[in-house]
């Protein structure tokens, strides 16, 4: 099998951006539609298994994989959180004094197994974000970012090159606090870690907007204003359909919001100016590896999406008031084993 | 000769600001011209260039008066977005403003924003690569390029869209005097051979001063515009060889070591000797240091002692090692080998924690917003006092760092350079034995320069050290006692300024290559 991930290796054929995009909102799907611990600890096991197989030699991927570490150690804080503030369930193994305000009450399997269920939720997107920005490059990622609309392209921009400069100015913050002699012993002692964080954070991503704007993001097509009676309309369209949108979503009635809420996108996305036609030097190839990766990534999509819908099959899943056996369609199973695509196509390097 | 700029009346200030950053200027670049754009830090150097290509109003807001007029095109109805084929810019921290991650892409990334078509791009990438000399970092990662590397690839991914207009805030920062002289070298030959109008604001003159045709200068009593020389007669803070040459009214004006030249007759003899001080007790003493970040070695045996009373200089390239000995010093890094002993009495860092070596010795990193987090100038120093569990006098190290007006407003809503100066307010507050800094000078005009001069020399005398990393030959000329010089990870040449200084290829100060000898300050000229 041909290496795919060489992001470094400028004459390799790499998996396009594109494909990993599929791939990523495909893995996204179960976290975010279930808590059926038995899809969730495979989407999980899934991510894991790719974000092993890439290199990550980059900068990126060493800032990635210390983001990962902290988002992970996180996730364990989650399941604590859960287990002390959440006194619901049938299988109580302890007790605080109710006198104590907010943790008071039973302590409970019911919550343990819900803290559990949904920090793997959590750690799925985190290692599947971790395994999607090693492999990407972010350069391809704001390319692909539609020129239309400017303003939400330089805020995706930002995002995605926040995490490396992040984890590099945190670690700049950190040392030259303790060269000030200061030792971090509490949470009040966070603030003088959060502030220049959020200080310089804000001042490389203005200067990264700056960089975009005077760099011709987003430029407009010649000879447009885009400040007509149409564009108003537009953005009318665009609002009265949102907020029909959130009633109806309101009110529980799923497809009529679904959708307005396309509508209101639809319009908002007319609504912007029309922006200057870009090119690109490297076009995106669709080589035999995207291709491969972009069809278990649809296989994992259509799987999961259609079983569900078709057959009716149970997504749901509660640890309260009783904690019983998880439902499991084993087509649903087959169907996200299509997302160890990009981990095959590596044959397996690290 | 056509304007490529017109400004006029031009009035800016920002939103939440109480007075104009740009008030009531009226100026003009001609179509090729070099115009240099000098002031102290915060006096709106940057700001003006902000406004050239729309960048004020569109992007930051704030009140606008007046017209910019480039190539035709007013900013008033024209953002940055829609200048963007007119007018390039390199911001001062390359590093901030890279949008991809690879050098080729970084290039062509405005190219394809304007559409330009696959092929003709192809080629653009090719010129431009060439133009500045960079073709062999095509393909590398940006993150790995070194930092005179990356401000050139800044300049080609400005330079790629054809710009008519190229604007560069502080290009020359953060580079070695070598990276400089590439990369001012590379704007020079731009401008002589594509008739490039070119606006740069600088603190260092003595760089661009050569090929500036104008100079802007933004001063506390108004902005004065003009020819070069014209404005360098009555400009404060200028380099130091235009002030010798004002003292000795050599005209014209000499703005090249070259010219200078012409008016020296006997350069050896006007050399005296210049009075050193005397160490006193051992404060730093390192022995046969190593260290290695990963695979690659960045410090190799490095063996170097500091005293009481001394201001110790270390030099030399960028990724030479100084930083890291720096942080070794203060304990952030572990080496691989080697002993480290400092403080006052001397005792070994091996074991200790970084917090109880604070109190030994302060250090002040490349970036000064790392270290101050509290609402007001006057909080940021005494916190240090309070964590180090010292009382402290914050007002005379303000006042003797000249930002002593400034400890009722909140440290991030200063200038670089202010801010530069109330971190090392904030870490020499409570006096430790020994201060390190890493590139203290960055966005610091000449006048903020001799400022920390007579601090720093102020503060060794009173039987403390300091130790600056610096990139800066006439600071380090004017302020230190002995000047270390890395280059490779290893200490090349240990001594006296004149030793080390004088005569050197990439380190001497302009006034050594005018007179030659142990010249390097004024000082030592008569």
């Amino acid at each position: 099998m041909k290496r795919l991930f060489a992001r470094d290796a400028v004459d390799s054929e790499p998996v396009n951006t594109v494909a990993w995009v599929f791939w990523f909102v495909a893995l996204a799907l179960p976290p975010l539609t279930t808590r059926n611990p038995l899809y969730l600890a495979l989407a999980f096991l899934i991510a894991s298994v790719v974000y092993l197989s890439l290199p990550k030699a980059g900068v990126a991927a060493r800032a990635w994989r210390l983001f990962l570490g902290v988002g992970l150690t996180l996730t364990v804080f989650s399941v604590a959180f859960n287990v002390l503030t959440v006194h619901v369930g049938d299988r109580v193994f302890g007790r605080i004094p109710s006198g104590i305000p907010i943790i008071g009450g039973n302590l409970t399997w019911n919550a343990v197994a819900y803290g559990l269920v949904s920090a793997m939720a959590i750690a799925t997107l985190l290692v599947g974000a971790a395994a999607f920005n090693t492999a990407v490059r972010h350069g391809d990622l704001v390319r692909l970012m539609p020129g239309s609309l400017a303003r939400l392209g330089i805020a995706g921009s930002i995002a995605l090159t926040m995490v490396p400069q992040t984890v590099a100015a945190g670690r700049d913050i950190i040392e030259a606090q303790r060269a000030r002699g200061h030792r971090l012993r509490s949470v009040r002692d966070a603030s003088s870690l959060l502030v220049p964080l959020l200080a310089v954070g804000l001042e490389r991503a203005v200067t990264l907007s700056e960089a975009l704007e005077v760099r011709g993001f987003g430029a407009p097509a010649t000879g447009v204003v885009g400040r007509g009676m149409r564009r108003r309309l537009l953005l009318l369209c665009a609002g009265l359909a949102l907020l029909a949108a959130l009633l109806a979503l309101g009110m529980g009635r799923f497809a009529p919001g679904v959708a307005a809420l396309g509508l209101a996108l639809l319009c908002g996305v007319q609504a912007a100016p029309a922006a200057a036609r870009r090119t690109r030097l490297r076009p995106v190839r669709w080589n035999e590896p995207s291709l491969f990766v972009l069809g278990g990534a649809g296989w994992a999509l259509l799987g999961f999406t259609a079983v569900t819908v078709f057959t009716g099959a149970e997504l749901a899943w509660d640890t309260f008031p009783r904690i019983g056996a998880p439902p499991f369609e084993p087509v649903i199973g087959l169907a996200l084993l299509g997302l160890l695509c990009p981990a095959l196509a590596s044959g397996g390097q690290q | 000769m056509t304007s490529a700029i017109h400004v006029d009346n031009l009035s800016f200030r920002f939103p939440t600001a109480a007075a104009d950053t740009v008030h009531a200027l009226d100026w003009q670049a001609e179509e090729g011209s070099v115009t240099l754009v000098v002031g102290p830090s915060g006096s709106g150097k940057s700001t003006f260039l902000r406004c050239l290509n729309g960048l004020a109003p569109h992007f930051h807001g704030g009140y606008f008066g007046g017209d910019v007029v480039v190539a035709g095109r007013n900013t008033r109805s024209n953002g940055p977005r829609e200048l963007a084929d007119l007018a390039g810019m390199v911001f001062q921290d390359p590093e901030a403003q890279f949008v991809t991650d690879r050098v080729d892409d970084e290039i062509v990334f405005g190219l394809e924003n304007l559409g330009i078509e696959p092929d003709r791009m192809r080629l653009r990438l090719e010129e431009t690569l060439d133009l500045l000399g960079i073709a062999a970092l095509r393909r590398r990662d940006v993150a790995t390029l070194s930092g005179g590397e990356r401000q050139r690839v800044a300049l080609a991914a400005a330079l790629a869209t054809a710009p008519s207009v190229l604007l560069l805030d502080e290009p020359t920062s953060q580079l070695d005097p070598l990276a400089a002289q590439d990369v001012l070298g590379a704007v020079e030959r731009l401008n002589a051979d594509l008739g490039l109008t070119v606006v740069i604001a600088e603190h260092r003159l003595d760089r661009v001063l050569p090929f500036a045709d104008k100079l802007l200068a933004f001063d506390p009593c108004g902005v004065r515009c003009g020819l070069t020389r014209e404005v360098l007669a009555n400009l404060h803070n200028v380099p130091p060889l235009i002030e010798y040459a004002r003292r000795c009214g050599w005209t014209p004006l000499p703005l090249t070591v070259r010219e200078a030249r012409k008016f020296v007759i006997s350069p050896a003899a006007l050399a005296p000797k210049r009075p050193r001080t005397i160490g006193g007790d051992l404060l730093l003493d390192v022995a046969g240091l190593s260290f290695r970040y990963d695979q690659q070695r960045v410090l190799r045996d490095v063996a170097l002692q500091g005293r009481e009373g001394e201001v110790v200089a270390l030099i030399g390239r960028n990724g030479s090692g100084k930083t890291t000995l720096l942080r070794l010093l203060m304990g952030l890094l572990r080496p691989e080998r080697g002993q480290i002993r400092l403080g006052r009495p001397i005792c070994d860092t091996r074991g200790r924690p970084v917090y109880d070596i604070a109190r030994s010795a302060g250090y002040v990193p490349q970036h000064p917003s790392s270290i101050l987090h509290q609402e007001t100038v006057r909080a940021e120093l005494e916190f240090t006092a309070r964590v180090q569990g010292r009382s402290a006098d914050i007002h005379p190290v303000l006042d003797a760092l000249g930002v002593g007006q400034y400890r009722d407003r909140n440290p991030l809503d200063l200038s670089g350079g202010e801010r530069q100066r109330v971190a090392l307010a904030a870490l020499a507050v409570t006096e430790p034995p020994l201060l390190l800094l890493d590139e203290p000078t960055r966005g610091l005009s000449a006048a903020e320069k001799r400022t920390l001069g007579d601090f720093l020399r102020g503060y060794s005398a009173t039987g403390r050290l300091v130790v600056v990393a610096s990139h800066d030959v006439d600071f380090v000329a004017e302020t230190a006692d002995r000047v270390i010089m890395l280059a490779d990870g290893e200490i090349v040449a240990d001594g006296a300024p004149e030793q080390v200084l004088a005569g050197s290829l990439a380190f001497a100060t302009q006034l050594n290559r005018v007179f030659g000898g142990t010249v390097l300050t004024l000082a030592d000229l008569p």
